[in-house]
C-alpha cells in the first residue's frame, strides 16, 4: 500500500476532479492504484470508499435542488445491487490480471464517456412553472429547475435502461468504480431523463453501490482501515474543493481533460496487464 | 398532463429533515476519518472502522427512509422496491 501522504492526496486528487469532470473519482482513483502497484482485491474497496464519501458529500446539497429521482435510481439500483453483489463475491475468484484489464477497459469506457457526454435535451415549459422541482408519486417521471423554470421528464425505454445498470453493478463489484459512467448515460441516453436529473440520481445510486461493495468487502475482510480512513478524508476535501471550482472553471473543459488523463491511465494499466 | 399526480416538494420540511441528517453524518464521518489520520492506536482504529461504518449506514438508512415514506403515500410499488434493495444489501454482507 503506498504511504498514507500518497494516499491522502491521490484521494483528494481524484475526488477533485471526479468533482469538477462529473466522471467519478474512483475511476481515475483505482487504475491509478493498480499503477502503484497496489494489488486489486485492496485497491477496489478504496475506489467504493471513494465514490461512497462522494456521494454523501454532494447528498444533501441534490435533496435541496430537487434534482435525484429517488424511485428512478432505486429502480436501477435493485438490478444494479444484483451486479454489484455477483460482482464482488466473483472479484476474489478472477485472476488479478484479468481483473486489472477489466479495470483498464472501465476506465477507457469512464473515459470515453466524459469524452462524448451531451448537453441539455429537455427544454423548459412554461405550463410547469408553478411547480416544485422533484419527482412525481408512483411514476418514473417528474419536473426539476433550469434557468427559474421548470422542466417536465419521464423515463423511456426502462427495461433498456436497467439492463445497462446491471452491467453497471457487475463492473463496480468486480473493480470498485461506482459504475456512475455507465448509470448516467443509461438513464440520460436510453432513458431520456436529462443530464442533470441522471447525474444527480446516479450519485445517488452510487452511494448504495458502494455501500452494498463496501458491506460484502468487509465480510471478506478487505478494508484496510488506516487506508480507508485517509481515502475517505482525501475523498471529502476533495469533493468539497471540486463543488467549490466547479463555478470558476469551465466544466466541459475540465471533463474532457479529466476523460484524456483517465485515458492514458487505462491505456497504462492495459499494456501492463498484457 | 393535467391529471398527473402532483410533485413531491422537495424542498418542504420532510426533504429538508433528511437533507440536514446527511449533512450531520456526513460531518461525523469528516470527523471520523480525520480523527482516525491524527489520533494514535487503538483509537485510530476504532475511529476508522466509525468512518466507514457511518458511511455504509447513510445510504441505506436514506433507502429505509423512503421506503417508510412512500409507504406512507400509498405508493406501495416503490416501497418494495426500496425495501429489496435494502434486503440485497444485507443478503450480499450475508454471502460475503
Amino acid at each position: 500500500m503506498p504511504a498514507v501522504w500518497v494516499l491522502i492526496l491521490l484521494s483528494l486528487g481524484c475526488a477533485l476532479l471526479g468533482a469538477l469532470g462529473g466522471i467519478g473519482g474512483a475511476s481515475l482513483m483505482v487504475p491509478t492504484l493498480l499503477i502503484l502497484d497496489v494489488d486489486p482485491l485492496l485497491a477496489a474497496p478504496l475506489g467504493m470508499l471513494l465514490v461512497g464519501a462522494g456521494s454523501l458529500a454532494a447528498a444533501s446539497r441534490q435533496l435541496e435542488e430537487g434534482l435525484v429521482h429517488h424511485r428512478l435510481g432505486l429502480s436501477v439500483e435493485l438490478l444494479a445491487t444484483v451486479g454489484t453483489i455477483t460482482g464482488a463475491l466473483l472479484s476474489t475468484r478472477i485472476d488479478p490480471v484479468w481483473l486489472a484489464r477489466l479495470l483498464g477497459l472501465a476506465a477507457m469506457a469512464g473515459a470515453l464517456a466524459a469524452v462524448g457526454r451531451k448537453g441539455i435535451r429537455n427544454l423548459p415549459q412554461r405550463i410547469f412553472d408553478n411547480d416544485h422541482a422533484g419527482e412525481w408519486p408512483g411514476t418514473l417521471a417528474g419536473t426539476y429547475s433550469l434557468g427559474g423554470s421548470a422542466v417536465p421528464y419521464q423515463a423511456k425505454r426502462v427495461p433498456a435502461g436497467l439492463g445497462v445498470a446491471v452491467g453497471a453493478g457487475v463492473v463496480a463489484g468486480l473493480s470498485g468504480v461506482g459504475g456512475g459512467f455507465l448509470k448516467t448515460p443509461a438513464m440520460s441516453e436510453v432513458m431520456k431523463v436529462p443530464v442533470k436529473v441522471a447525474a444527480a440520481t446516479s450519485t445517488f445510486a452510487s452511494g448504495i453501490t458502494a455501500a452494498t461493495g463496501l458491506l460484502i468487502y468487509t465480510a471478506q475482510d478487505r478494508i484496510e482501515v488506516e487506508s480507508a480512513a485517509v481515502v475517505v478524508l482525501g475523498a471529502l476535501v476533495g469533493g468539497a474543493l471540486g463543488a467549490r471550482l466547479q463555478t470558476v472553471l469551465n466544466a466541459v473543459t475540465v471533463r474532457r481533460t479529466t476523460g484524456v488523463l483517465l485515458a492514458v491511465i487505462s491505456i497504462i494499466v492495459l499494456v501492463r496487464s498484457l | 398532463m393535467s391529471s398527473r399526480p402532483a410533485p413531491l416538494a422537495m424542498g418542504e420540511s420532510r426533504f429538508r429533515l433528511i437533507a440536514r441528517i446527511m449533512k450531520v453524518v456526513l460531518g461525523f464521518v469528516g470527523l471520523f476519518a480525520l480523527g482516525s489520520a491524527i489520533a494514535p492506536e487503538p483509537y485510530s482504529e476504532v475511529l476508522g472502522q466509525m468512518a466507514v461504518a457511518s458511511l455504509i449506514a447513510a445510504p441505506l438508512l436514506r433507502v429505509l427512509w423512503m421506503s417508510i415514506r412512500w409507504i406512507r403515500r400509498g405508493d406501495y410499488k416503490y416501497s418494495a422496491v426500496a425495501l429489496g434493495v435494502f434486503t440485497l444489501a444485507l443478503i450480499g454482507f450475508l454471502l460475503g
